[in-house]
């Protein structure tokens, strides 16, 4: 006697979330297991903090010498732990191959690029946030006078940074030696904006021959949105086999 | 009244070539909505590549694949699909819930909390609910992977070792949710080495040999025997 089927079940309803949402969507997703874990904020902020040590003991002089420093010290802190960041930005979903899950929904796959983005300039910020004011302490640098000043070139930077980095972090998802490939292939990408940042502190800190700063900040403002703008039209192609 | 079936996907002419050599080739098929296909082959005949194509997960390097209207390469194709790949494709620190949720925001599943309440009960995984999937053993993984595959009620189910890691019970709850997506009127379609359970769902019977088409046609009788009876020696690998 053949068994009677059960009725079969209806499929629900679905309307498909807007560019913003999916963003929103992924952040929250990317919050919570950040929140979770802390993994990468952590391994950000402990190295960021052995590098102001390193540069505070290594390079603290007079304080003209100080002022001079800064600059080079607070923008390779963001680069070195903010490529710990975007090495790390699609971690999870490399574990258990969830970034297929991820591309394969119909989301907008330049959102959720777009969101990993904005993860990584909140990790970036947050790191700087405590590094920062650590290494103006330890040598000696007064920032009072250019602290909002300092504060927007950084943000940028880390904007600049993210978006450069970002797209390639998908390479860790599929390539072997990823940890090693990526900062070969961002470091020469970002030095623009490294150049840019640590130009852009110089003068707003007085120790540069030029005195306007806002030239530097609209490069790596400009960069930013360049290579931004180029990582979401391409990831389409990227993440497709 | 009986359910509209999914429209049918059809293959044409489908190559994928990696570096130097075809992994499928020319690959003419079509999966009706409403029928569970087995996708059958000794190991490299391209079953994983065929359904990384049809997942759009990878690009054919020839030929085309149609979801009815849709093609390949339109993003909308990607709203049609379920998928159960080789891997959990699970977030691990996230509960089973949370995991569930998060993916039915990226699909846009209206009534969401009762769709993952009723999936979650479906795969017997209600009371773990609230545990992260990294916790889970490979087959409550595997049920919640299940569950994240038919969370939006895709037209096209792809299932590539759906049952890797499932015990008797496992196994029966899975045979049981893809014949209910079948009769729903989803295109299924299913690779497993487990010929037993793959028997008793499939209505039709896609056997690939070094990337070619060896049969495609109607499962009458024993899918082992079938099997056997096309590819021969072959059968084993």
């Amino acid at each position: 006697m053949t068994e009677a089927r059960p009725p079969a079940p209806r499929p629900p309803r679905t309307r498909a979330p807007g560019y913003t949402r999916t963003v929103l969507i992924v952040l929250a997703k990317d919050a919570r297991t950040e929140l979770r874990s802390k993994q990468t904020l952590a391994t950000m902020l402990l190295f960021g903090l052995v590098l102001t040590f390193v540069y505070a003991f290594g390079f603290v002089s007079d304080p003209a010498t100080n002022k001079k420093v800064m600059p080079g010290a607070m923008w390779g802190a963001l680069l070195f732990a903010g490529t710990l960041g975007v090495g790390r930005t699609f971690a999870r979903e490399a574990e258990d191959g969830a970034f297929g899950a991820l591309v394969l929904s119909p989301a907008e796959r330049s959102a959720i690029l777009l969101a990993k983005i904005a993860v990584n300039v909140a990790l970036s910020a947050l790191v700087m946030v405590v590094v920062v004011p650590l290494l103006a302490v330890m040598l000696r640098v007064d920032l009072t006078d250019c602290a909002g000043l300092i504060a927007l070139q950084l943000l940028l930077g880390a904007i600049g940074f993210a978006a450069v980095g970002t797209p390639l972090a998908v390479m860790a998802v599929s390539a072997r030696f990823a940890e090693v490939l990526l900062p070969i292939v961002v470091f020469p990408m970002v030095t623009p904006v490294l150049i840019a940042g640590v130009k852009g502190a110089s003068v707003a800190l007085g120790t540069a021959i030029e005195t306007d700063p806002w030239p530097w900040l609209q490069f790596t403002a400009a960069y930013g949105l360049v290579f931004g703008a180029g990582g979401l039209f391409l990831f389409e192609r990227m993440v497709t086999e | 009244m009986s359910p509209t079936p999914s429209p049918t996907v059809r293959t044409r002419g489908l190559g994928r070539l990696y570096d130097d050599d075809y992994a499928l080739v020319g690959l003419d098929a079509e999966f009706p909505g409403g029928t569970v296909t087995a996708l059958l082959g000794p190991n490299g005949a391209g079953k994983s590549t065929l359904m990384g194509i049809l997942s759009t997960l990878m690009r054919p390097s020839e030929g085309e694949v149609r979801y009815g209207d849709v093609l390949h390469d339109d993003p909308m194709a990607r709203a049609l699909v379920g998928y159960v790949g080789h891997r959990t494709m699970l977030y691990r620190p996230l509960s089973a819930r949370e995991n569930l949720r998060f993916f039915g925001r990226l699909y846009g599943v209206l009534d969401l909390d009762d769709r993952v309440d009723r999936l979650l009960a479906e795969v017997g995984l209600t009371r773990d609910a609230e545990r992260p999937a990294g916790d889970f053993s490979r087959g409550m993984a595997q049920r919640l992977t299940i569950a994240r595959a038919l969370l939006p009620g895709p037209s096209l189910l792809l299932l590539d070792e759906p049952l890797t890691g499932l015990d008797r019970d496992g196994v029966a709850m899975a045979v049981r949710l893809f014949g209910a997506e079948r009769d729903r009127g989803a295109v299924v379609v299913m690779a497993s080495h487990d010929l037993a359970a793959t028997g008793d769902l499939a209505d039709r019977a896609l056997i690939l040999r070094r990337g070619r088409k060896a049969y495609e046609g109607p499962v009458e009788g024993d899918l082992a025997v079938l099997y056997r009876d096309v590819l021969g020696g072959e059968a084993a690998a």
